[in-house]
């Protein structure tokens, strides 16, 4: 199983972007220090959550339009760094970076 | 204020079949690494996720997001400040890999920690501590 079976698409609707660009980059981020590591089996599978997290993100539809077209992009950029040739050049900490920008929006505050 | 073993019966009650032994919950006494993987088969594979509250030595686990668990201690009574998400890898047992300090609810500038990982040693030791006190083989 790759994703929780709470995490089902009504409830991730209910978050805010910055909450789910945020978890998904949680993910993100175990999946490059996995790699970092060594731990094969423990990058796919943060690999893989990250990535069902980017497609439920993808398939909200309060999302349509050029928000879409930016997680899309993003989603791009994560296969491409993990599991692709970095075609764009991408750093670890250039997307960690990104997410790590959401997160800290949907944590204001606390 | 729910006391621990309402809270836990709540919760467990209105799991889905197959779920009756996992699903969201604070850990009373203790819980066995046979427990947690099941509980990881069950949903993401190869971590259960986990909130510590270090202040009270309690441990919440096996929820969609720290910030479930976060909020059911909160509910209990915690204060924000003692509580920090962990993951947990059960296959991992007995290695430094079991137990992975990283988390948004961890994000707290307000508090002086600024990314997903726990960065004051002294509260990493004593998730540890707490962590082996409640995860027992």
């Amino acid at each position: 199983m790759t994703l929780h079976p709470d995490l089902t698409p009504g409830r991730w609707g209910t978050l805010t972007l910055a909450e789910q660009l945020g978890n998904a980059g949680a993910d993100v981020g175990r999946a490059i220090r996995a790699r970092e590591g060594g731990a094969e089996l423990r990058l796919v599978s943060n690999l893989n959550r990250a990535l069902a997290q980017l497609d439920l993100t993808l398939a909200d539809p309060r999302w349509a339009g050029h928000r879409r077209r930016e997680i899309a992009r993003a989603r791009e950029v994560v296969c491409d760094l993990l599991a692709g040739d970095n075609v764009y050049g991408s750093t670890p900490a250039s997307v960690e970076q990104w997410f790590m920008a959401y997160a800290f929006e949907a944590r204001a505050g606390r | 204020m729910l006391c621990l073993t309402e809270l836990r019966y709540r919760l467990v009650a209105r799991n889905p079949p197959g779920r009756e032994h996992g699903g969201v919950q604070i850990v009373a006494g203790q819980i066995t690494v046979a427990e947690l993987s099941a509980m990881a088969e069950a949903t993401f594979g190869d971590l259960v996720k986990a909130v510590a509250d270090v202040r009270r030595g309690l441990l919440a686990v096996d929820a969609a997001m720290h910030s479930d668990l976060e909020a059911l201690l909160l509910d209990a009574g915690a204060s924000q400040a003692d509580l920090w998400g962990i993951n947990l890898y059960p296959a991992e047992h007995g290695t430094p890999g079991f137990l992975e300090f990283d988390s948004m609810i961890n994000l707290r500038p307000g508090q002086g920690n600024r990314t997903r990982s726990v960065e004051d040693p002294a509260i990493r030791v004593a998730i540890t501590e707490l962590v082996g006190r409640v995860v027992v083989p």
